[in-house]
């Protein structure tokens, strides 16, 4: 399978103002391998390179981070493509290096509803890169023989994160300094989708990105996150909020749980 | 194996020694309870990506063969297993897979020590109009049916199409599902008169953007056992018959493909595709799949985080 590289290099320049990333206080959840507290899913404020400490490939649940509430249930996947000598070797690619790009996906359903979210971080091979060309706008889904088309939840222009990092060869006779680039954006998943996600053949599949310049990726979602969309969505499979499903008066009559 | 007191005929060739009974006429009705239970014997899973029914219409030694429909084991590059009712896995060496030609149907085989039934073949065109008819299968998991199991539903015959696309024209009323596809249809005997493929499906628009749904009509289809049995010997299954039938069915002929006013929708669940031709012998050209899209767009974002 060939993946479509070179997209994410030679952005042309364009001036725009950049959120440094800030890494929230990472708060373990103690004693516990099958939960994450909700704010260390939280991405708005950035992610650190490679989404360290999230979920790969297993279903864990979400947990309100003051009172370990059940709030839903979540999924992970990475793909990291680019330089990677010493990433592939070594198993450093959780670290950024020139050239370095990491596709995060999150998968689940909470009390509100459904989502995909993903989460592009792209360290450029050299100099500065145009972030707001690398912003994800479309998520497409092979399963099955169906073709799934999930459009962003919302039109608004998502936010955009910078960070600063030196990179050391492994030989350690080489240290360059970079600047490493992060966009996400969240896709609708309906009752629908989860029911196929939730159905989907357990192995490989393929996933392309449309991107904010119109370019396209191929990733492929790794067959154990496959196997996870069952549990990650089967936790709020109507992908409704109760709240408003209580107002519809076609909505599941089966009672939802509520948020404390 | 019994054969009763039934005229019998044996299955030569590839199928050499296989046997296979075929009923000539209905002396009696069996209790539906008793037919559902022969059924869930002889009725397999086909486990794939994309799984499918199957029956095992005959046995030879250790190998038993399995009549299914073409599309359930259409792709060379899957995995394929027959999942008997004791649960044993049995693999498919794909280049044991015979397809008959203008027809959904193929034949696959598998090996065991252990011993299974097979079903019994009847004459087609004694499940006329009115007649009534099971359809056995494992459907995919639904939302209140959240696994694969057996299900033996009834039905009557509806109606008779001759000139049915891909040899599909045993019409009947049955409740089937997807993953049903290549199961028996059994008339009130309990004999194989047909495999269960295709339903009929009414399309209706999609709302705003989205792609229109394909929904069932409520009658399904089904390719009758002696349109089987007059097309095995093209593919290399030789029929030698102790008692020969009297087979009135006819492979289908190519029809002219229909106009863009006369098309319907096809029947198959996404996937399968039918490989049928036109009649200059050109193969059909699959469509670009539809895209499915959500359609709960417009609420307040939902994301894995405690902010969106």
């Amino acid at each position: 399978m060939t993946f479509k590289k070179t997209t994410l290099v030679g952005f042309a320049p364009i001036s725009l103002t950049l959120v440094v990333c800030t890494l929230p206080a990472d708060v373990a959840l103690a004693g516990k391998d099958d939960a994450i507290y909700e704010d260390n899913l939280t991405t708005t404020q950035g992610l650190q390179w490679g989404g360290k400490k999230l979920p790969f490939k297993k279903t864990v649940d979400i947990r309100e981070s003051l009172v370990d509430t059940p709030l839903g249930k979540v999924t992970a996947d990475r793909h990291i493509v680019g330089n990677d000598l010493d990433g592939s070797i070594f198993g450093r690619s959780s670290k950024p290096a020139p050239g370095r790009s990491a596709f995060i996906s999150l998968w689940g359903s909470k009390i509100e509803g459904c989502f995909v979210e993903m989460i592009i971080q792209h360290a450029p091979s050299q100099g500065r890169a145009d972030p707001t060309a690398i912003v994800p706008t479309l998520l497409e889904l092979g399963i099955g023989g169906q073709l799934i088309e999930l459009p962003p939840q919302s039109a608004a222009q998502p936010k955009i994160f910078s960070q600063d990092y030196s990179y050391t060869s492994f030989f350690g006779n080489k240290t360059t300094s970079g600047t490493w680039y992060m966009t996400r954006n969240i896709f609708v998943v309906d009752s629908g989708i989860a029911k196929i996600l939730s159905q989907a053949p357990i192995k490989e599949t393929r996933a392309r990105l449309t991107l904010s310049n119109g370019s396209k990726v191929l990733i492929p979602i790794n067959k154990k996150t496959v196997s996870s969309w069952k549990t990650a969505y089967s936790y709020n499979p109507a992908c409704k909020d109760p709240t408003t499903a209580d107002k519809d008066p076609n909505a599941a009559q089966q009672p939802a749980p509520t948020k404390p | 194996m019994r054969f009763n007191n039934n005229p019998t005929a044996v299955l030569g060739g590839i199928l050499t020694a296989s046997m296979v009974c075929l009923q000539t006429q209905a002396v009696f009705s069996l209790p539906a309870s008793q037919i559902g239970k022969s059924a869930e014997n002889f009725t397999v899973l086909i486990s794939s990506d994309y799984p499918g029914s199957g029956v095992i219409i005959a046995k030879n030694k250790k190998t038993y063969t399995v009549l299914t429909a073409e599309h359930v084991v259409r792709h060379s590059d899957f995995e394929y297993h027959v999942v008997t009712q004791d649960g044993k896995k049995h693999p498919v060496k794909y280049q044991t897979v015979k397809k008959l030609p203008g027809v959904d149907l193929a034949v696959v085989t598998f090996t065991s020590d252990r011993t299974y039934n097979t079903a019994k073949l009847a004459k087609s065109e004694e499940a006329g109009i009115g007649s009534v008819v099971y359809t056995a299968g494992f459907p995919d998991p639904g939302q209140a049916i959240e696994n694969r199991i057996f299900q033996f539903t009834r039905g009557e015959v509806s109606g008779v199409n001759p000139n049915a696309k891909d040899g599909y024209s045993l019409i009947y009323t049955n409740i089937t599902r997807k993953g049903m596809s290549g199961g028996p249809v059994l008339n009130i005997n309990g004999e194989l008169v047909g495999i269960h493929g295709r339903a009929e499906t009414d399309v209706l628009p999609g709302e705003g953007n989205n792609a229109p749904i394909q929904v069932k009509a409520g009658l399904n289809l089904g390719i009758p056992i002696q349109t089987f049995l007059a097309l095995a010997p093209k593919v290399g299954l030789k029929l030698d018959f102790k008692t020969q039938p009297t087979p009135t069915a006819q492979p289908p002929t190519p029809q002219p493909a229909p106009t863009a006013q006369q098309q319907t929708p096809s029947v198959q669940p996404p996937g399968f595709q039918p490989t049928s031709t036109t009649p200059s012998g050109t193969p059909r050209l699959p469509s670009r799949p539809k895209p499915i899209r959500p359609s709960g767009a417009g609420q307040s974002p939902v994301c894995a985080g405690s902010r969106c």
